[in-house]
């Protein structure tokens, strides 16, 4: 062991470590208080929303049937990867989280993956 | 054994009164240990920064749930490299659908210029290690740079013994035979 030396600390930004517990605090006080602005646009997407249903539903109810049948048939056929259907949603991030938070379930605190299985 | 700044701590915490000052001196107290072991593992000062927050805010979630059967430092550092380990394994799972290799990317790293002394042997060693599988990675820096027991790290990895002494010397071995090519 005395040949490998110790590994040399990375240096955190000049006066990092000064404002980190502010920082850490004011995250708590904001999670701990209720955003009225965030319920506000909440409830108003949600009236608009509904309103809109209600004025598309009677006439789109088959048409979004057919779409789902036209996407599921472009990627049972393969002609669309799973690459293409990603890029075209809105928020592929949060699909991809979504599926690794669920795979990660499974696998958390088994420690048994990587190259060699060595714990 | 908990020692008595945990305990003053914990009282802090544990009066809903006196909580808020008591998690900030555990911040203060444990903030600079918990950034470096993200901090070694994840290279990046911006993810490490993150880690370190997401860190401490869930042990403010959980403190309810801490027994005391530890030290509050193997509670706080079992949080981060669950934390760190899921952040590695997403970036890695994620790579399918990036462009850039998250690897390749720690590993120019060092190429940067003012993020290590310079010292070639330093660059070397951090790359060397960086190519360890995450786990033996992280067994080598609590053993050999944090110089925790074996105790501790199996309280903070939840893995035996005989498992941890055999990833450090695997881990040993093949930085030993890196550094004996060069």
């Amino acid at each position: 062991m005395r040949k490998i030396p110790k590994l040399d600390d990375f240096q955190a930004p000049e006066g990092y470590f000064e404002q980190l517990p502010d920082e850490i605090i004011s995250r708590l006080t904001e999670k701990s208080k209720p955003n009225w602005i965030q319920y506000a646009a909440a409830v108003a997407i949600l009236v608009v929303g509904f309103g809109v249903w209600q004025f598309t539903s009677i006439n789109s109810s088959s048409d979004q049937s057919t779409l789902n049948d036209e996407v599921n048939l472009y990627i049972e056929s393969q002609y669309w990867t799973a690459e293409d259907v990603l890029s075209m949603s809105d928020n592929p991030e949060a699909i991809l989280d979504e599926i690794i938070d669920e795979e990660l379930i499974l696998m958390e605190d088994s420690w048994l993956e990587d190259n060699q299985n060595l714990f | 054994m908990k020692n008595t700044s945990d305990q003053e701590i914990l009282q802090l915490i544990n009066n809903p009164k006196t909580r808020d000052v008591g998690f900030r001196q555990l911040i203060q107290v444990y903030q600079k240990r918990v950034y470096h072991v993200i901090r070694r593992m994840v290279l990046i000062h911006e993810d490490a920064d993150d880690l370190t927050q997401n860190t401490f805010i869930k042990a403010y979630q959980h403190i309810g749930k801490f027994q005391g059967y530890s030290s509050l430092f193997t509670w706080l550092y079992r949080i981060a490299t669950n934390e760190t380990l899921t952040f590695l394994e997403k970036k890695k799972k994620r790579f399918f659908s990036s462009l850039d290799d998250h690897q390749e990317k720690l590993e120019s790293y060092f190429d940067q210029p003012g993020q290590l002394s310079g010292d070639e042997i330093q660059i070397l060693l951090q790359k060397t290690v960086l190519l360890l599988p995450k786990k033996q990675r992280l067994v080598f820096h609590l053993k050999y740079q944090e110089e925790l027991t074996y105790e501790q790290i199996a309280e903070i990895t939840g893995t035996s013994i005989g498992a941890l002494k055999a990833s450090y010397h695997h881990a040993v071995k093949k930085i030993e035979q890196s550094l004996n090519q060069e």
